[in-house]
């Protein structure tokens, strides 16, 4: 019994309707997966933490958190990232800036190339620029030393300088992207009026449009922030061989040293809860900063964005933007397919010194590398579809079904985005090796729930966005022409949330196809990953092998994207 | 002296879809200091480019525009002054208020610019927003306010440097309607008070009628006729001036024996006298639903097609012809659909068959 | 063809009640309107008669079949109903092609395919969409969009169409375009068209009997056009069905005289028999029934005088208040334009009276 106010204010009652049997099932079913897959990891690594056995225990926390060698790590870890995220901010804006508000030419190519370094694995990235300065035998070093008649290195990328510089080439993008598309959607109107009221075109710059992109740049900054403190590849790559440490490679080294044990695990476990930590005290110390609201600039009729005209600087600038995506994009690509084809690492780039052997040797006759190659194509294609599905019966939930409590469902499957991958990686497998009867250790299954967990958010929001985009009308106009309301959802929603489901397939299949810093504390002897196979090829000293495999990879990957490309282009679609 | 010049304006866009666009097609105008003149037609037309070139956001293909008695705008000669410098105010059709700044920063902002002392700010931001009604905000944000507010904020900060030129570009059409009948009452106040002159650029053809001293039809990048909106409305220049003003029939004539036939009509002619300048075979007779009377008797006999009630008019549709003509009438004369009925034109306007300059152009640019 | 009934009908969202014991019945083949304000409920209505939303209590009849009730086991599903559709924002499906969109219904009802392809096209045709058969939405406009949604809702069903404020979206052109085809088509098919709409200028032309919600939910009046629109019942349907000028008036011995400020002045009127006596009522007056000049039983003040081309709009301060009146600037320059800030005369037609300006109580 319920009672009801009416619209002239006197109360009336009311049975008890039914009818959500089938949608609180769904949620509940929902519900079960998030929490098995994403819930419980995150819980275990807590518990592991804090518990030994059922006893509360936090000394081996304190021991942890306190070691000087970890300290110092987690030192690096925020060091770095704040130089990352302060300089690829700059340069993401400035760029954006310079393609978004300027008339510099050729916009369309650059706009291309400067999203490049968005696909690439960052690690391969380090891979590159390790053969182009390593402190000896780095081709432009010995170039350099050559010419200088020194011994001394020009720069030296086994260094925090040298990861920094790494980490923004390959995350500058995010704040790029953001900024570009804001400034390209922004209402010209909002900056004309100022110029009317009396300012010229720096001023508005300044007070105009600046603040009103604010919240695009603060969007890309926090991507970089946490991207940076939760990365180990490029860390990994670089500062090993100094005993550079970052608390992702900490972890990593602390289970790798231990040999897999569970003491090994739970250090690493608690490792994990201090990076996590530092992640959250840096998003909130950085929302706090940027303080920037959200603001509505979309124009609405098709207006053309004032452009400023370039005199004297449009030629140096375009000499700049060129140079950078030259050494951005262009030269590690170059070193990679160069080295890769060397007959030897260290020997001269000259055509008589180049082989085919290399990748002969990786694609053909490598068990790892072959097997790599085909792990990682299954890992990818099966988290992507089994990703996609739940995370569309989640996101439909969400968005269709009127049920209590999908907010929880929501920040469950929202949860991976900000829990650094390594961290992920633990809490898998703390729950999936035993203590629930189910052990997929050194499998490949624990790889595949580990990227479901990862990924189902990405698969979520992608869905989201397509349901939400299919208004209910959409459907009811289905009934009302005589359809039932099982074939409304196949000839209408399912139809035109398609595109977006496939989007959603490549979104996480090209992702999990450069992934390293989950799968290297997941693999097995038969399970290595692309990044792992390169990772391990490269530690043990082939250098021309492994930067053979590396341009494999980058292949695979640009082939994957010209996939997306086509898949998504505009046809018969949603508007 | 703050009038506004065009002389010989024109600008060509190329676009991808339809080559070479005429936007502006040799513009000559003469806008008095302190009156209120509006730029008047369908969406397309060159209105909004027009505006936007008095206001120095895009340059001219061809010609001169002058503020008062300073050049502005000199295509032979290279002379592009900017827009911050240009001393004008302007009003855009999506409010253009800055969400990042409150109510008192976004009108005190030309003051700031032009690094105006606190005192003079704070004094001539308080009369702004008094003149608009808007006293009281000074601290709101605009995510708080209301679209009628916002419009009025952009009135503030445009009139806050007491310009002598108001530009005003689709000012209202983002507001309900009752909203923008009093805006217009508002707008006219303010340009009383303070002898602005002021171009407003406006497809709605009663706001524009209400608020102009003198006002301008184009269409497809040309003028077609300049005027006071009372004799622009009583003496339209050609059929295109006719039919944007309000409701039209436009009847096709043939002439014979001094009289006229319509087109399709079998033998009767219409009871309306062929003006002696009028001297072709044929032409086109117009006009308005409210100055056609019904009667029983007498008149273009023809039969009630359609009869629709309006509230506190009745409208009627017959055929004249092989046209289809309205008839508005207040209250209810009894007439039914099917009866026979006859027209009495009391009052209509002769133009030749084809005097519609843009129909042309028209056409080619709807080949999207 | 076919009626409706709805019988009682009670509807709520969560814990409110939306529509409260409503009661309403159109016949066979009329178009009829149901007219009210923004969010009063009846598009609630209209989900309810089309299967979208559950009842309460109460039933609803189509063609005499029982479709809605509150038991759900009684109730039919919306695509069995056999009522077509035109949702306020169309609704027209973005992934297929003005055709196919068309073709839909009849392909649900498993026509014949030589048949269906006939009916759609011509559906098609009598929209006036002829030739845009292979267009996706994308590529039409919004009038364009809104006569596919009309051509499908044709082919949907030949007994019922429901239109919910489907050219609200329009500019003023395309609008009375087509509402007036839309009228065309109903009075050639003779369908029973229900078409719910906040404007009333679109309900006083299109229907041939209307119903007036209140903000509330409730019926306030029921009829034609005409009737309704120079009878209505009280104040605020007179408000809602065009502009309207309410003047407050106070009994002064046996007549009338303008209350508020510059009282005193005796209103010469009519007062119908059920409200004499009352100390206090309200004239209210279309802008169009008064004339200003120079003589007149009442007087005035002229503030503005706004050129409008075929009209002229007089706002004129009577009794502290200011009124609108409109003439035709044919008859204002013929006997003289009034002028601006001068004082003038006023004489009054068709009058209607009150006892408040608010409204009454629901029926």
């Amino acid at each position: 019994m319920r009672l009801l106010r009416r619209r002239d204010g006197r109360m009336s009652t009311r049975m008890f309707g039914g009818g959500f049997d089938l949608n609180r099932i769904l949620m509940l079913v929902c519900l079960l997966i998030l929490i098995v897959t994403v819930a419980m990891p995150m819980i275990m690594i807590i518990y592991n933490t804090f518990f030994y056995g059922f006893t509360f225990d936090w000394s081996m926390f304190s021991k942890v958190v306190f070691d000087p060698a970890n300290v110092d790590a987690m030192w690096n870890t925020v060091v770095i990232a704040f130089w990352v995220t302060l300089v690829g901010t700059f340069v993401g804006v400035f760029y954006a800036w310079l393609i978004g508000r300027t008339n510099i030419p050729l916009k369309g190519l650059m706009k291309t190339l400067f999203v490049i370094p968005y696909m690439f694995p960052p690690f391969i990235g380090a891979v590159a620029w390790g053969l182009l300065l390593s402190p000896r035998a780095g081709y432009i070093n010995k170039m350099w030393m050559q010419m200088m008649g020194t011994r001394e290195a020009l720069f030296n990328i086994n260094s925090i300088a040298g990861i920094v510089f790494v980490e923004v080439c390959y995350y500058f993008p995010f704040v790029f992207l953001q900024v570009v598309s804001a400034l390209e959607r922004m209402d010209p109107t909002l900056e004309e009026s100022a110029r009317i009221s009396g300012a010229n075109q720096f001023y508005v710059i300044r007070k105009i449009t600046l603040p009103l992109v604010a919240p695009a740049v603060a969007a890309g900054a926090m991507l970089i922030l946490i991207s940076s403190l939760s990365h180990f590849g490029v860390p990994a790559m670089l500062g090993f061989s100094r005993g550079i440490f970052t608390l992702p490679t900490k972890i990593y080294e602390l289970i790798n040293r231990s040999a897999g044990s569970f003491e090994g695990i739970r250090q690493g476990a608690a490792l994990s809860v201090l990076l996590v930590l530092v992640v959250v005290v840096a998003l909130w110390l950085q929302r706090k900063i940027l303080k920037a609201g959200h603001y509505d600039i979309i124009r609405g009729k098709s207006m053309r964005p004032m452009l400023i005209t370039l005199r004297a600087s449009k030629f140096p600038l375009l000499g700049v933007c060129l140079g950078s995506l030259f050494v951005i994009v262009l030269l590690p690509l170059f070193i990679i397919f160069a080295v890769g084809g060397l007959k030897a690492y260290g020997l001269p780039l000259q055509l008589s010194n180049m082989t085919f052997d290399n990748y002969y040797y990786v694609l053909f006759s490598s068990q790892m590398a072959r097997d790599a190659i085909k792990n990682t194509f299954i890992l990818s294609i099966s988290s992507a579809v089994v990703a996609m599905f739940t995370g569309t019966m989640i996101a439909y939930v969400v968005v269709k079904v009127k049920v209590r409590g999908k907010a929880i469902l929501e920040m469950l499957a929202l949860l991976p985005y900000s829990v650094p991958g390594i961290v992920l990686a633990i809490g898998v497998i703390l729950m999936w090796s035993g203590t629930f009867y189910v052990n997929l250790y050194n499998t490949i299954w624990i790889i595949l729930v580990a990227y479901v967990a990862r990924y189902v958010a990405f698969a979520m929001k992608s869905s989201s966005a397509s349901l939400e985009q299919v208004h209910y009308s959409l459907e009811e106009a289905a009934r009302s022409c005589g359809a039932t309301h099982l074939e409304s959802l196949r000839d209408i929603t399912l139809a035109l949330i398609r595109p977006g489901m496939i989007a959603g397939f490549f979104l996480i299949f090209l992702p999990a196809m450069r992934e390293l810093t989950t799968s290297i504390l997941l693999y097995g002897p038969y399970t290595r990953t692309l990044g792992v196979a390169i990772y391990a090829i490269n530690a043990e000293g082939n250098i021309t092998q492994s930067a053979a495999l590396s341009a494999v990879t980058i292949l695979i990957i640009m082939l994957g994207n010209l996939a997306l490309r086509f898949v998504t282009r505009d046809r018969r679609s949603v508007s | 002296m703050s009038g506004v010049a065009l002389k010989n304006v024109t600008k060509k866009f190329s676009t991808r879809t339809l080559g070479e666009v005429t936007a502006v097609d040799d513009f000559n105008l003469e806008i008095k200091e302190g009156e209120c003149f509006s730029l008047l037609g369908p969406s397309g037309c060159g209105k909004t480019t027009t505006l936007r070139m008095i206001a120095g956001f895009e340059d001219l293909g061809g010609g001169e525009i002058w503020i008062g008695d300073k050049p502005v705008s000199v295509k032979k000669r290279n002379l592009y002054v900017q827009p911050e410098d240009r001393g004008l105010g302007m009003v855009f059709q999506a409010f253009a208020v800055w969400p990042h700044l409150n109510v008192f920063e976004n009108v005190a902002f030309p003051l700031r610019v032009r690094k105006v002392g606190k005192s003079e700010m704070d004094s001539r931001v308080a009369e702004a927003l008094r003149n608009t009604g808007l006293s009281g905000l000074e601290r709101t944000f605009p995510s708080d306010l209301s679209g009628g507010q916002l419009q009025r904020i952009a009135l503030a900060r445009a009139i806050v440097m007491n310009p002598k030129v108001l530009l005003l570009d689709e000012p209202l059409s983002n507001l309900d309607p009752k909203l923008r009948e009093s805006m217009r009452f508002e707008i006219k106040a303010l340009q009383r008070r303070f002898n602005f002159t002021i171009i407003y650029v406006t497809h709605d053809q009663a706001e524009a009628m209400a608020l102009s001293d003198r006002m301008l039809v184009m269409d497809m990048g040309k003028i077609q006729q300049i005027d006071t909106p009372t004799n622009m409305y009583t003496n339209p220049a050609n059929k295109f001036v006719y039919g944007f003003l309000g409701l039209s029939n436009f009847v096709d004539v043939n002439i014979s024996d001094g009289k006229a036939y319509p087109e399709g009509s079998t033998g009767q002619a219409l009871p309306c006298a062929i003006p002696a300048t009028f001297s072709e075979p044929s032409g086109t007779v117009a006009s308005r639903p409210n100055e056609i009377d019904l009667t029983a008797e007498g008149g273009f006999r023809t039969e009630v097609k359609a009869r629709i009630f309006l509230g506190d008019y009745t409208e009627y549709r017959v055929d004249v012809g092989n046209k289809e003509v309205r008839i508005q009438s207040t209250g209810d004369r009894g007439f039914k659909v099917g009866d026979s009925v006859g027209l009495d034109f009391t009052r209509v306007q002769w133009y030749s068959r084809d005097d519609s300059v843009g129909d042309a152009e028209r056409e080619r640019r709807k080949v999207i | 063809m076919a009626g409706v009934t709805f019988e009682n009908i009670t509807i709520s969202y969560d814990s409110k009640v939306i529509i409260d014991n409503l009661s309403l019945k159109v016949e066979d083949g009329e178009c009829f309107a149901i007219l009210g304000p923004s969010a009063c409920g009846k598009t609630t209505l209209m989900r309810a008669l089309c299967g979208f939303k559950s009842l309460d209590s109460g039933q609803i009849h189509i063609g005499g079949k029982l479709v809605g009730s509150k038991d759900k086991w009684k109730s039919v599903a919306p695509e069995k109903r056999n009522v077509g559709v035109v949702f306020q924002d169309y609704a027209v499906w973005p992934h297929y092609s003005v055709f196919e969109n068309v073709y839909y219904p009849l392909k649900k009802r498993k026509v014949p395919k030589e048949e269906a392809k006939k009916r759609a096209l011509h559906a098609i045709e009598q929209v006036r969409m002829k030739g845009y058969e292979e267009r996706m939405p994308a590529q039409l406009s919004g009038g364009q969009q809104q006569r596919v949604a009309l051509a499908r809702a044709l082919v949907s069903s030949d007994q019922l169409m429901v239109l919910d404020e489907p050219i609200s979206n329009l500019d003023a052109n395309l609008r009375e375009e087509m509402r007036f085809e839309i009228k065309e088509l109903q009075r050639r098919t003779g369908i029973t068209v229900i078409y719910i709409t906040h404007d009333q200028e679109v309900a006083l032309a299109i229907a041939d009997r209307m119903a007036i919600l209140d903000q509330k939910g409730y019926v306030r009046q029921v009829g034609v056009p005409e009737d309704v629109y120079r009878n209505p019942k009280d104040s605020s349907i007179y408000k809602f069905l065009g502009v309207s000028n309410f003047i407050p008036l106070e009994r002064r011995g046996e007549g009338y005289a303008l209350a508020g400020e510059g009282a005193n002045e005796p209103f010469p009127c009519d007062v119908p028999q059920e409200l004499r006596g009352a100390a206090r009522l309200f004239a209210a007056c279309r802008p169009v029934d008064i004339s200003v000049g120079d003589d007149g039983p009442v007087k005035g003040f002229v503030k503005h005088v706004v050129y409008l081309g075929n009209l002229f709009e007089y706002r004129v301060l009577l009794g502290g208040r200011e009124i609108r009146v409109q003439q035709d600037s044919h008859e204002a320059f013929k006997t003289g334009v009034p002028r601006e800030e001068r004082p003038c005369a006023l004489s009054f037609r068709n009058l209607r009276f009150y006892g408040d300006e608010e409204g009454g109580t629901p029926s």
